[in-house]
């Protein structure tokens, strides 16, 4: 395959791959923030 | 429907391990609300809902201790392994590639090819930023969560030494006690095992089919190979 095709399929699939990672990436930062403010708050 | 299969397949490792994490943590949240329960009886005081017991600093402890352990492993695994080797280990770079390598090597600035994240093209502040930045942000998680885990953790300690009529301690006095440190070291010592015993494991022993292993023949000396 050329690469400029290599290229465009890659490009194509980045969206599709970036909505795991920003999933992933909210769950934890919003479980370590969550939790460290419930300590903060003495809960 | 096409699209939402093709999503489905193309990410199949990280919805399955999201849908375990899950299902886990739902898990660990009800085992440990009834475990807070009785010993809430026990101590003849009310128990607490299910959204109180999740919102609680108990429930955050305890998620937070395992957290930062899975991310200091990955974060020690991640640098040591750039300088560390182990001969025919799949875990391993090859034995004459220890260090950073060369800006060819890892396609770099002028050596980046046109398929290259833009930040890896672009050299100078933003290319050294993203060279190392699965590192800062696995790095990042940990300590983030260490944190968590002892400001969580002093909480409560403290609701159980108010329990026993014993004094409460400072944040500082906690970080430098033996609790803490119990419970985090727990956590490393398993982690460490875990992650030097696969490296050695994986030398003399293979799974057919997994990125994890070497292929089922290769020679027990071939390092960084994957299969």
């Amino acid at each position: 395959m050329p690469d400029f095709c290599r290229a465009a399929e890659a490009g194509a699939r980045l969206p599709i791959m970036r909505v795991m990672f920003v999933v992933y990436l909210v769950v934890i930062v919003a479980g370590v923030v969550g939790f460290t403010v419930i300590g903060l708050l003495g809960r | 429907m096409r699209a939402v299969r093709r999503f489905a397949r193309e990410n199949s490792l990280s919805l399955v391990f999201g849908g375990l994490f899950l299902v886990a943590l739902g898990l660990q949240s009800l085992a440990g609300w009834h475990e807070h329960n009785a010993e809430q009886t026990a101590h003849h005081a009310a128990e607490v809902s299910w959204g109180a017991y999740v919102t609680s600093s108990n429930f955050g402890v305890a998620v937070l201790e395992n957290w930062q352990s899975e991310y200091l492993q990955f974060t020690l695994f991640i640098l040591l392994t750039v300088w560390l080797v182990q001969r025919g280990s799949p875990e391993s770079k090859e034995l004459g590639k220890a260090g950073t390598e060369s800006d060819r090597a890892q396609r770099i600035g002028p050596h980046a090819e046109p398929d290259s994240p833009l930040w890896a093209r672009v050299g100078g502040f933003r290319t050294c930023v993203y060279s190392n930045s699965l590192l800062l942000l696995m790095a990042g998680i940990w300590f983030a969560s260490w944190i968590g885990q002892s400001i969580a953790g002093v909480v409560v300690f403290n609701a159980k030494q108010t329990d026993h009529n014993e004094a409460t301690v400072s944040c500082a006095a906690y970080v430098t006690g033996s609790e803490f440190w119990e419970r985090t070291l727990q956590n490393w010592q398993s982690e460490f095992l875990a992650v030097g015993s696969m490296a050695i494991f994986a030398v003399y022993l293979r799974q057919r089919g997994s990125p994890e292993s070497k292929p089922v023949g290769a020679s027990h000396d071939a390092t960084g190979v994957e299969g």
